[in-house]
């Protein structure tokens, strides 16, 4: 079985999202990445599903060279092989146009990818990236069963709690949820080596793509901004009656 | 105390701070460089660099020509070389340095390295190929995949020269035996000025930004004892006398962040019978017979007791040699054996161990006798060595070819083969210092930051003075071309234009 993972190189924690100059764009330059953690969990069901039914795992991503660090992290984990788009694309739909062009040029029978990454939380790519492809595809899959050559079941989640139990013809794409699987430990001996393993790269132009062609259609980031402070808090002092009260003036007050 | 006025001051003298001056120069800056060292021994450790190599990402012949243009058609007509992608040449800085080096400065050196050489063939630096990384093959020329193609004519001391008549030609004022002895910072911690001091006494200078250009600290015994630690106080140093880590110092005195592999350094396998400095060589003054002893590779290494004690074929050398010098002076005496047979015989004339002085014998208990190794020990070491050579495939030094040991400690992942034939040859070999890894923090802009990881306006740094790029090991080429790209960065950004 032939799996492809997208994974993404995120700031290393949500604190360090920083804002390009300009104020239209995450900024990745500079900032210490890391797997994105849905992601990470993708990669951990593709390596699950290797081991019970064989096949290989690609692991693909997109960004600068210095995401080349998520790539060996994938490889040491227990993936084949490992590619790098050489784009930086802020908008996922834009993102999905991308990595479909470079699925086109791999043979697969199952793409995984997280939910939603930890910088934007659109959630978007592996859906616009499956609708590019005209794939069947399944969000917030907690389960995939192999189900003969063609086929496979899924359980994914619904809202309040709900499952539905979902089969999907091969070629699909699926959105996993975090905590497919357990997430393992990679010893530093074991990333060292991986490191010694050549990575593929393809450019925009590798995939037949221009600028211009990938940003979506009447969509543009006008401003991304950090959180305004404006919050302010108020201590009630004076004895627990004295509290309720005023507690209850204020509220009175909303209403 | 006497007051100068220029636009920008670049403290050194080697690769790093030449391409700083020249790179001023050229935003039309008035520029002056201050090297401590007298004219004679100006240079810095760029002039013992013998091969002078730099790594750079290229796509194959297309984009080397350029470089070259005085190469005829006839000779790139027998030369093989594949492209060194962007993606290649950051995962050999990542995979070397285990990972540590700091992914925006490592971007920076290898997206600038092309444009860099490409400027430096501009200003007119002449570049040659370097054959001695090639393996001629039926006629015809090969690389060893990620070995650097060019090198500056005439080596490290060519390159200090070419720069030097660049800077000359373009009335860049230099002046030698002069050294930047402290930083004049306002009260809002911008760096104005200067002070040096040459033989007549102090001078104030000030300007709108320096560049610290002075190299790292592998020349200053109480530097090395502190931050590089066994055995190190006395070993030997095979650059220059003056890289006494006074830049740093300096910029670490006004509060500038230390950052980096402080101990860590780059230190090759040398001739045991090196001097204590400018030990790449061992006629120093005349540039000749270079100590350089990189073969073991393609032997086995012993120290005194008659025991391995690395993995000679780990990778090939220009991915090694820089870590390698620091595990011969762990061993007894700082000293290790390099043992060849006659099967490699070739391969090491064509490594060029001038001036050596090789130990020749017709057996291993021959061999030992004369190194004054316990025999016994040597002839199991070799014996158990032999017989765990796999057989299995053919030796090629171009790759990483995979014949390797089974079933020792510590095995031999490449280019594994009986040590069988006769005459056998041993060379001496001890760790020589290169430079040393940690430095000053810098941001993509080369300009130097404090603890707070704020901007010390006015204050850039270039070449081994920064820190964060190289943690353990390097590879090879990568630390001229480092100095090179941030050079030109830190020199282009001075003048604050």
């Amino acid at each position: 079985m032939k799996i492809v993972v997208c994974c993404k190189g995120v700031p290393g924690t949500v604190a360090d999202v920083k804002i390009a100059p300009g104020g239209k764009a995450v900024q990745y330059q500079g900032q210490f990445l890391t797997m994105n953690e849905c992601d990470e969990y993708a990669l951990e069901e593709a390596i699950a599903l290797k081991r019970a039914h064989g096949g290989e795992v690609t692991v693909l991503t997109m960004g600068s060279i210095t995401t080349q660090d998520i790539l060996y992290l994938a490889l040491a984990k227990g993936a084949d092989k490992a590619i790098r788009i050489d784009a930086q694309i802020q908008d996922s739909q834009a993102a999905g146009t991308v990595l479909a062009a470079a699925l086109r040029k791999l043979e697969y029978d199952l793409v995984l990818t997280g939910t939603q990454s930890r910088d934007t939380l659109s959630g978007l790519a592996g859906i616009a990236t499956a609708e590019r492809l005209e794939m069947p595809f399944a969000f917030a899959v907690t389960q995939v069963e192999v189900d003969g050559d063609k086929t496979i079941k899924i359980r994914k989640e619904l809202g309040g709690g709900r499952f539905a139990d979902v089969r999907l013809p091969l070629p699909a794409l699926l959105c996993v949820q975090t905590g497919i699987q357990p997430l393992t430990y990679v010893p530093p001996a074991r990333m060292l080596r991986a490191r010694q393993q050549a990575l593929r790269s393809f450019s925009l132009s590798d995939l037949g793509l221009a600028e211009q062609q990938i940003v979506p259609q009447g969509y543009h980031f006008l401003n991304i901004f950090p959180p305004e402070r404006t919050g302010q808090a108020q201590f009630l002092e004076g004895s627990a009656g004295e509290v309720a009260a005023a507690l209850l003036g204020k509220i009175k007050e909303v209403l | 105390m006497d007051v100068q006025d220029y636009d920008v001051i670049v403290a050194g003298f080697g690769n790093a701070a030449q391409t700083a001056a020249f790179a001023a120069y050229e935003t039309g800056a008035r520029v002056l460089v201050l090297e401590k060292a007298p004219q004679g021994k100006r240079g810095g450790n760029t002039w013992f660099s013998h091969g002078a190599q730099f790594r750079h990402v290229h796509n194959g012949i297309a984009d080397v020509k350029p470089l070259l243009p005085h190469v005829p058609e006839k000779e790139w007509e027998k030369i093989d070389l594949s492209p060194y992608t962007r993606d290649e040449f950051y995962s050999d800085v990542m995979r070397v340095t285990r990972g540590r080096s700091v992914p925006e400065l490592a971007e920076l050196l290898v997206n600038e390295s092309y444009p860099t050489v490409k400027w430096m063939r501009e200003s007119g630096i002449q570049w040659e190929i370097l054959y001695s990384a090639g393996v001629p093959e039926n006629g015809r020329f090969r690389w060893h995949h990620g070995s650097s193609f060019i090198h500056s004519k005439d080596g490290g001391a060519g390159l200090v020269e070419m720069w030097h008549r660049i800077l000359q030609n373009k009335g860049v004022e230099i002046r030698f035996g002069t050294a930047a002895t402290r930083l004049l910072t306002d009260d809002k911690g911008r760096v104005y000025g200067v002070v040096a001091q040459n033989s007549e006494g102090f001078t104030e200078i000030r300007c709108k930004g320096l560049v610290l250009g002075c190299g790292g600290f592998s020349a200053n015994p109480a530097m090395r004892a502190q931050f590089l630690g066994g055995g190190w106080d006395l070993g030997k140093v095979r650059g220059t006398r003056y890289n006494t880590g006074d830049g740093i110092q300096m910029a670490l005195d006004i509060g500038a962040q230390p950052f980096g592999h402080w101990a860590g350094s780059h230190a090759t396998p040398i001739d045991a019978d090196a001097g204590e400095y400018e030990a790449g060589f061992l006629d120093p003054a005349n540039r000749r017979h270079r100590t350089h002893r990189y073969g073991w590779t393609l032997g086995i290494m012993v120290n005194t007791d008659g025991r391995r004690f690395v993995d000679e074929g780990e990778d090939f050398h220009a991915y090694t040699y820089a870590k390698t010098g620091a595990e011969i002076v762990k061993q007894p005496g700082s000293i290790a054996y390099q043992i060849f047979d006659a099967k490699v015989k070739d391969s090491i004339t064509r490594l060029l161990y001038e001036g050596a002085t090789p130990v020749v014998a017709n057996s291993v208990r021959e061999l030992a006798e004369k190194l004054e190794i316990n025999p016994d020990v040597l002839v199991q070491t070799v014996e158990q060595f032999n017989g765990a050579v796999a057989q299995d495939r053919p030796f090629n030094e171009v790759i990483r070819d995979g014949k390797c040991t089974k079933g020792i400690y510590p095995p031999k992942s490449n280019w594994a083969q009986r040590i069988d034939t006769p005459p056998l040859v041993a060379y001496a070999a001890t760790g020589g210092l290169t430079f040393t890894y940690g430095g000053l923090k810098i941001n993509a802009r080369c300009q130097v930051l404090n603890r707070l990881d704020q901007i010390i306006p006015g204050l850039y740094a270039a070449g081994e003075v920064t820190g964060g790029f190289f943690y353990y090991n390097y590879p090879s080429g990568s630390g001229l071309m480092r100095g090179a790209v941030t050079g030109r960065i830190a020199g282009g950004n001075a003048a604050g234009r």
